[in-house]
């Protein structure tokens, strides 16, 4: 009996003097808990640009009439004829920049604040501020000043106005670029930092550039003037890029992995964009443009002519208007894509936040309208000069088109709008298979390509008699009875948890544009 | 802790005596006459008892002053004799009243004491039909319990759920106890869509002729005890110890030998009228049957090939899918040793399973070996000491279900109904292989199955070991340890797949593939010791029972995973075999819980029994240091046929009871802290995200998107029950019937956030959720002469389900209510198609988006469907309707055995009415046009009934409605406007849209059926043999569905074990009947 009393009190007291120890071990050894931040910058630095050119380059491509949907299968039909819903780039697109990309950022700027690591301080801060600027672009107003607090127990953030957000972004990029930089710490961002190597000179031109794209991107609501010319330091003199795919699952361009691995054939280009850049869609090729061929595949059945989509024409219901007569192809079916041209994007296509030749044409635009226009041709010549060099063509390439006076010569242009017109459809081209949502956006700013509004359903004969090439046009299956989107809608994400979403933005239709946009 | 102590301090007071002795011998017969070995022979009033020997003969000594010998027999009654020199018993089997039930904790209880509803099903009820599964042997015949099958694939797991859906997000499987030591119960495979697989669930793999009994503890009551794993209920597993009263000889080998055969047992009803084609033409490269009318004319088939051409008739082949499977066939042998004397006892088996599916050749194959040794033995100083283990080894190969390449049925599904499947076989000859294969939308589906792979090996060793210490007949104590370890290794590969040659052209858009080879290995680990003092006493008019214990638990889990994407070489299958960086993963949890828990149990005359548990539990889960939580329970059950005799006359037997308790249930491991991981975006496609490492060995975390709580605290369920068990006529008519309220609080969700939170979801306690329902269970001997018995039994239950409560961070602002979508939780997102939980509905209710149609009530054509008019087709509306849910109405099961003499007939009906489920066979079926329904109107051009088109004004808006004259047709449109395309139509679900691939699940099932021949004992009494039976047997052998479904059994699921699984199925391959033979014979 005693020795069973001894036994009973010995296996109490052990497992309850050691409950602590026993107990605790909820700790999943899998997932750490704490990281230095130079293993959390790769992941900050990516993920915007993944959201962004992948889900979000799709969505940006078709509403900047660069890409169109194929008639080989229904999958992204939604966004060309611009039937969107409060789901539509919500969890991937919308929830990725948030849970992704700002909650890393957030955990970056608020350790490096701590060990005074200002060179990563900036870096968070430029890729939050680029982040924020393309939210409230595309949503207009987002939760900002609450956002990300979930660790600390607000999970319902208030939203706040597109216009409050562009000033705080501007205030954080500023007071980031004020910051002492030259410092090395301990966690050096030479292998870190996937855009530039830990360059600090480069971030800082990056930034710089960043707050002229956010001041031209407000100047037609708001007098920008004294904040443009007083922009002093150097800009982006390289391209900002996501350059390390392989060609491996996984690894690759995202764009590549989904249309030309997953799902072949889905994605065709816009008559539009192709249009613009060739003389003929029908007849032989009359190249103008020598980067048609570096931007898209011929078609497989048709190699001696591109040939492209009417916008929003998935069931080719008008075939006559780009087969160039051939009506011997059914109206649906996989062979069609075969007579389309298709987007060039190889595994290893780099991923952009910027591009050099965006930072001329945005230099071009402010030299022209706050600088007197001096040095304007310089600049958009440059831009149109680094736009070929980055699909591997040459300056001797790029001065075809510029010597081009039906085209894209900077003499062709005598007044500033003309001139600001050549920049922006420059621009336009330039981000053609890589920048689909700022081409968007751009679009909704200045109004450039113009929009043609005759619906092709309406008058299948003479509904282009008054078009003119690179305008864009209405989706021939659009459900907006013709017009134009200009944003998204607020997320179903936010809607089904979130009641602080304000009631206007519910009733937002997608043509109803964001705070800066006058077009 | 101050009350145990308590309790040993009573302890203490109790001591032990001896007197003087005398001895007494006699033989104990049973009612044929032969002696019974292992009776006990209780002097009583003393703990003096011996156990009479294989001749039934005993001697005992007994002390003086002992008036009375009391004789028991487990099955048998308990007689009293006074004592004499010599004293001869016979016992008489005991019909009614005295059965005893095993209950928690391996607690040995009378029937008529129980406060709760326990079931027990024997061990030859529960291995007459040869089933691999123990638990598809309980199908249907155990109230309030609902066992379905996923898949009828070899080795396919079983899913049990008790009383209804009492958790959303986390596990509604039941606790599984053998001999007293939880069990592992991991369902092991995968629900993705793009190729599932099902590699078992733990429990399958018992042997199920290892069993003696099996234990339904349904509700909380019987369960409270377990602590936290057992609030879905439990079952209780009692294996064979050797001292089974059939063990009448030293020892006695049992040998069992069956062979079944395994057939389709449902097929979508196809149409045969129409064949490979498009728009109502032929074309050869097309995966669908809207081509024109058969005309048995001779034409080509397939692709020109060295300028040489197939040709068939192009005639309808009823059974081409059918003559794709093969007959399945098991084999299922084992043999089992037992025996014993009065102090010990062993028990040993070995047994093999093997199966080979209806896929042709050996692609689906499940072999499980068995091994198990027990053995129990009786120390002269009181101690009992008694181990088990058990060894088995599980080989299976799986053919994927879902959609794409890798699933073989996806590709059956869409196979034209004049293509000759069979002559497909030959998947490298020049007409089949992957460059020239007819279609240009699919692979040849022998491909699938011989090229892509799912291979598992599992070893698993289970068994306890446990010290009894009698200290005399009132206190006991004993120790036992548990432990069950299982290690899976599983090798899966996908070919590459990339045509090439002249016809390959058309087939380059689809069904590429690089290759690919995944590695895997599971590692799962169960300790759990008990330890337990129990004391008791009986008075005269009172008996109590006092039980304190304590119990620790630990569970590990550890997976690793290796995987290549993109092969170097074609069909060479190791990591090796790329030179691209191997995706790598590794999964570690472990889990720890320790309880403390006190019984006591009270009986008053014998007529009522009161029975009161508490315990505490500390999970290693919950948050630090508030991790532990209480649960309490009381039950009574009053015999009021023993209180009122006079009562008797008409019920021979009644009680009515009535139980209350309340069960804690934790969280899974690693809720609590927020934590980094390593970095990968998803983009939309398998394959098509980014996951870090970069090639060049850059490296990065991202903080996690889920938050941790430190706040989470354990669910609750609450449950109170009542019943009545009462028996008629000589106990031919027996009813047991239970009523319970379950309520479930505070219910550990894993719950969507708002994104700009930063964070995608957290662990969240909310929401209040109902089960309540009826399970009856009626037994009926209408028959019963010397040669002839005839028995009934019926059992009913039905189920209500009900989310009482849900926050309000689930308002839906637009519908204006609290859902919470399952959709996306372990289910894909399938078109319109939701599976949901909405406040004040029954748990997961489907919806759909309803075709738009006219709403303005006074427009002539209020309530017309609105068709488009670009695509002629229903337009789909943002209104989201409900179609109902996925909980049966009722499930009745009805079970019957006839034995005349050596004869016996028995089958059992299981019938389960009501309930919907989501099928994408249905769907792949109406898209490929090989279904009857698509043969509506004979395939001629039809004009949508009830259908406007809307007129629309210059800006756009609508402005009224016009009668819709766009016919849909299955002719090549070549101009807008012209009317729906036929194949789009019901491929879209044609005016239904989604909802008509939500299908009714309603269905009866010839569930089993078994003749046996048991030879008479005089012919083998020279044949060293003991018992010989023959059995022909059935399983599945006949299913009746509702018009609604003709597509599928609809018992599948692709969803795994849970409440997801109630979403429905993805394909998965079709199930089947079996049909054997058995032969047993013991020595």
């Amino acid at each position: 009996m005693k020795r069973i009393y001894l036994i009973i009190i010995l296996l109490v007291l052990f497992s309850f003097s050691s409950c602590k120890k026993f107990l605790d071990i909820n700790h999943d050894p899998d997932a750490i808990e704490n990281v230095p931040i130079k293993m959390i910058l790769p992941s900050a630095l990516s993920s915007p640009m993944y959201i962004l050119g992948g889900d979000g380059q799709i969505i940006g491509a078709y509403w900047a009439q660069q890409w169109t949907q194929s008639t080989n299968s229904p999958q992204y039909q939604g966004f060309d004829s611009w039937q969107i819903t409060n789901s539509t780039f919500d969890g991937r697109g919308y929830g990725a920049l948030y849970y992704y990309s700002l909650t890393d950022l957030k955990r970056i700027k608020n350790e490096a604040r701590k060990t005074e690591n200002w060179s990563y301080y900036l870096m968070a801060t430029v890729i939050e501020s680029y982040v924020y600027q393309t939210l409230v672009d595309l949503y207009d107003n987002v939760p900002y000043t609450d956002a990300i607090q979930g660790e600390e127990g607000n999970i319902t953030p208030e939203f706040d106005m597109g216009e409050d957000i562009y000033t705080n972004i501007v205030d954080s990029l500023k007071y980031a670029l004020n910051l002492d930089v030259t410092t090395i710490t301990s966690e050096d961002p030479e292998e870190s930092d996937i855009i530039f190597n830990g360059d600090m000179n480069k971030w800082k031109e990056f930034a710089n550039t960043l707050l002229l794209k956010i001041y031209l991107r407000e100047s037609f609501k708001k007098d920008m003037s004294s904040e443009i010319t007083s922009l002093n330091g150097s800009f982006l003199s390289e391209d900002a890029d996501f350059n390390i795919f392989v060609n491996q699952s996984d690894k690759r361009n995202p764009i590549y992995a989904t249309a030309e691995i997953e799902q072949k054939g889905n994605i065709s280009m816009s008559r539009t964009l192709i249009g613009y850049l060739i003389d003929d869609m029908y007849g032989s090729p009359n190249i103008r443009d020598s980067r048609v061929d570096y931007l898209a595949y011929r078609p497989n059945k048709v190699p001696e002519a591109h040939r492209a989509l009417l916008q929003g024409d998935f069931y080719a219901n008008s075939n006559v208007y780009y087969l160039g007569g051939s009506s011997t192809v059914n109206y649906w079916g996989a062979e069609n894509i075969e007579y389309l041209s298709r987007p060039l994007i190889l595994y290893d296509t780099p991923l952009y936040y910027m591009t050099l030749a965006e930072s001329y044409f945005l230099q071009a635009e402010a030299d022209i309208r706050y600088k007197g226009g001096a040095e304007a041709q310089d600049l958009y010549e440059n831009g149109v000069k680094a736009a070929f060099r980055r699909l591997g063509l040459t300056d001797t390439d790029a001065q075809v088109i510029l010597d081009d006076v039906n085209y894209a010569a900077w003499s062709s242009a005598t007044t500033d709008d003309e001139r600001l017109n050549l920049i922006w459809m420059q621009k336009w081209v330039s981000m053609t298979n890589i920048q689909g949502i700022e081409a968007f956006i751009e679009h909704n700013r200045t109004d450039t390509p113009k929009e043609f509004n005759v619906n092709p359903n309406s008058d299948p004969i003479n509904w282009d008699d008054d078009y003119e090439r690179g305008w864009f046009t209405v989706s021939v299956n659009n459900v907006t009875n013709g017009r134009f989107p200009r944003r998204l809608l607020v997320p179903q994400s936010e809607i089904d948890g979130n009641p602080n979403v304000p009631d206007e933005m519910r009733n937002k239709k997608i043509y109803d544009p964001v705070w800066w946009d006058v077009n | 802790m101050k009350k145990l102590f308590l309790l040993f301090i009573l302890f203490a007071f109790t001591v032990s005596f001896s007197l003087a002795q005398k001895t007494v011998t006699g033989k104990v017969t049973d009612n044929e006459g032969a002696g019974m070995p292992g009776v006990t022979v209780l002097a009583k009033g003393t703990n003096e008892a011996a156990i009479t020997n294989l001749e039934g003969i005993y001697f005992l000594n007994v002390p003086e002053g002992v008036k009375k010998l009391l004789f028991s027999y487990i099955g048998y009654q308990n007689v009293e004799k006074p004592v004499a020199d010599v004293v001869n018993v016979q016992l008489t089997p005991n019909t009614e009243l005295e059965e005893v039930v095993i209950t928690a904790l391996g607690i040995k209880r009378d029937v008529k004491a129980l406060g709760y509803s326990a079931t027990t099903v024997k061990s030859d009820e529960l291995t007459k039909n040869k089933d691999r599964s123990a638990l598809n042997a309980l199908q249907g015949k155990v109230a309030g319990v609902n066992i379905t099958t996923a898949s009828s694939a070899p080795g396919s797991s079983t899913r049990v759920i008790m009383r209804g859906f009492s958790s959303i997000t986390g596990s509604n499987q039941p606790l599984f106890i053998i001999d007293g030591v939880p069990v592992d119960n991991t369902a092991s495979g995968s629900s993705s869509i793009n190729g599932g697989t099902d590699f078992g669930n733990g429990i399958n793999d018992v042997n199920p002729d290892d069993i003696e009994n099996i234990t339904v503890l349904k509700g909380a009551s019987g369960a409270a005890l377990y602590g936290s794993r057992a609030a879905n209920g439990v079952i209780l597993i009692t294996t064979k110890s050797g001292k089974s009263k059939d063990a009448k000889k030293g020892l006695e080998i049992t040998v069992n030998s069956t062979g079944t055969f395994e057939t389709i047992l449902r097929l979508p009803d196809w149409q045969n009228t129409y064949g490979q084609g498009f728009f109502g033409l032929r074309d050869i490269r097309e995966n669908t049957s809207w081509g024109p009318k058969f005309d048995d004319q001779m034409r080509y088939w397939g692709y020109s090939i060295d300028g040489q051409r197939r040709i068939k008739p192009y005639s309808e082949l009823p059974d081409n899918v059918l003559n794709f499977f093969d007959i399945g066939q098991t084999y299922n042998n084992s043999i089992a040793f037992a025996g014993g004397d009065d102090k010990s006892s062993f028990y040993t088996s070995y047994s093999n399973i093997y199966s080979d599916g209806i896929m042709p050749q050996n692609n689906d194959i499940y072999n499980r070996h068995t091994l198990k040794i027990s053995g129990k033995t009786k120390l002269s100083n009181n101690f009992t000491v008694s181990a088990n283990m058990n060894y088995i080894k599980k080989q299976s190969k799986y053919v994927s279900t879902g959609q794409g390449a890798v699933s073989v049925y996806n590709q059956i599904l869409q196979i034209p109904r004049d293509i000759p499947i069979t002559e497909l076989q030959n998947y490298t000859d020049k007409w089949n292989n992957l460059d020239n294969f007819y279609s240009a939308y699919m692979v040849n589906p022998y491909y699938t199955l011989n090229e892509f792979g799912n291979d598992n090996n599992q070893d698993r060793v289970y068994g306890s070991t446990k010290i009894e210490y009698k200290y005399n007949e009132n206190l006991s104590a004993f120790f036992r340890f548990g432990s069950d370890i299982t290690n899976e290794q599983r090798h899966q590969h996908d070919p590459i797949i990339d045509p090439q040659g002249i016809n390959s052209v058309n087939r380059s858009w689809v069904n590429t593939n690089e290759g690919s080879v995944t590695e895997s290995s599971r590692f799962r680990r169960i300790f759990n010791t008990d330890f337990i003092i129990s004391y008791q006493k009986s008075f005269e008019n009172f008996d109590f029972n006092l039980m304190a214990g304590h119990n620790m638990s630990q569970s590990n889990n550890k997976t690793l995973y290796e995987s290549v994407i993109g092969l170097d070489i074609p069909e060479y299958y190791q990591l090796k075999n790329s030179g691209n960086i191997p995706f790598v993963y590794e999964g570690e949890s472990k889990k720890r819980l320790i309880g403390v828990y006190m019984n006591a149990d009270l009986s008053f005359f014998n007529i009522v029994f009161l029975n009161a548990t508490l315990r505490r539990d500390w999970s290693s889960t919950l948050p630090y240091p508030n991790n532990s939580y209480y649960y309490p329970g009381a039950n009574i059950s009053f015999d009021f046929t023993a209180a009122f005799p006079e009562i008797k006359k008409i019920i021979e037997f009644g009680k009515i009871r009535a139980g209350w308790a309340k069960v804690g249930r934790d969280a899974d491991p690693y809720q609590v802290y927020s934590t980094m991981v390593i970095a990968g975006f998803s983009n939309g496609y398998d394959g098509t995200g980014l996951s870090f490492p970069m090639a060049d060995g850059l490296n990065a975390y991202t903080v996690s998107n889920s938050i941790g709580n430190p706040n989470l605290s354990p669910e609750f369920v609450t449950e109170f029950e009542t019943g009545t068990d009462l028996r008629f006529m000589h106990g031919r008519i027996n009813l047991d019937f239970t009523y319970y309220n379950q309520i479930t609080t505070d219910l550990i969700f894993y719950a969507t956030l708002p994104y700009s939170s930063g964070f995608a979801g957290q662990t969240l306690n909310f929401g209040k959720l109902r089960n309540r329902g009826i399970e009856t269970l009626l037994t009926v001997t209408p028959v019963k002469k010397d040669n002839l018995t005839w028995n009934v039994n019926i059992n009913f239950t039905k189920n209500y389900s009900k989310v009482l409560e849900l926050p309000e961070s689930l308002l839906n602002a637009e519908t204006g209510e609290r859902e919470f979508t399952l959709i996306g939780i372990g289910l894909p997102t399938t078109g319109y198609t939701s599976f949901t939980v909405y406040e004040k509905d029954p748990i997961a209710v489907f919806t759909v988006n309803a075709p738009e149609t006219v709403k303005e009530e006074n427009s002539p054509y209020y309530g017309d469907i609105i068709v488009d008019s670009n695509t002629g087709l229903p337009k789909v509306s943002s209104d989201i309707i409900k179609l109902g849910n996925s909980n049966y109405d009722y499930t009745l099961g009805i079970g019957s055995s006839l034995t005349y003499k050596n004869l016996n007939f028995s089958f059992n009906i299981d019938i389960r009415q009501g309930g919907l489920m989501y099928s994408r066979t249905a769907e792949m079926t109406y898209f490929s046009g090989t279904n009857k329904f698509t043969t509506f109107n004979d395939r001629q051009p039809f004009i949508i009934p009830n259908s406007v088109i809307e007129i629309t004004d210059a800006d756009g808006y609508v402005i009224g409605y016009e009668e819709n004259d766009l016919p849909v047709s299955n002719n090549a449109p070549n101009a807008i406007g012209l009317g729906a395309n036929m194949h789009d139509y019901w491929g879209n679900g044609a005016n239904d849209l989604n909802k008509r691939f939500v299908i009714d699940k309603s269905f009866v099932k010839l569930r089993d059926a078994s003749l046996t021949y048991s030879l008479p004992k005089k012919w083998l009494t020279n044949l060293f043999i003991g018992s010989m039976s023959v059995s022909v047997i059935g399983r599945n052998l006949l299913i009746w569905t509702p018009e609604a479904n003709r597509f599928i059994d609809p018992e599948a699921t692709s969803f795994g074990n849970d409440l997801t699984a109630d979403y429905g199925e993805y394909g998965t391959n079709p199930s089947v009947r079996s049909l054997g033979f058995n032969l047993k014979f013991t020595f």
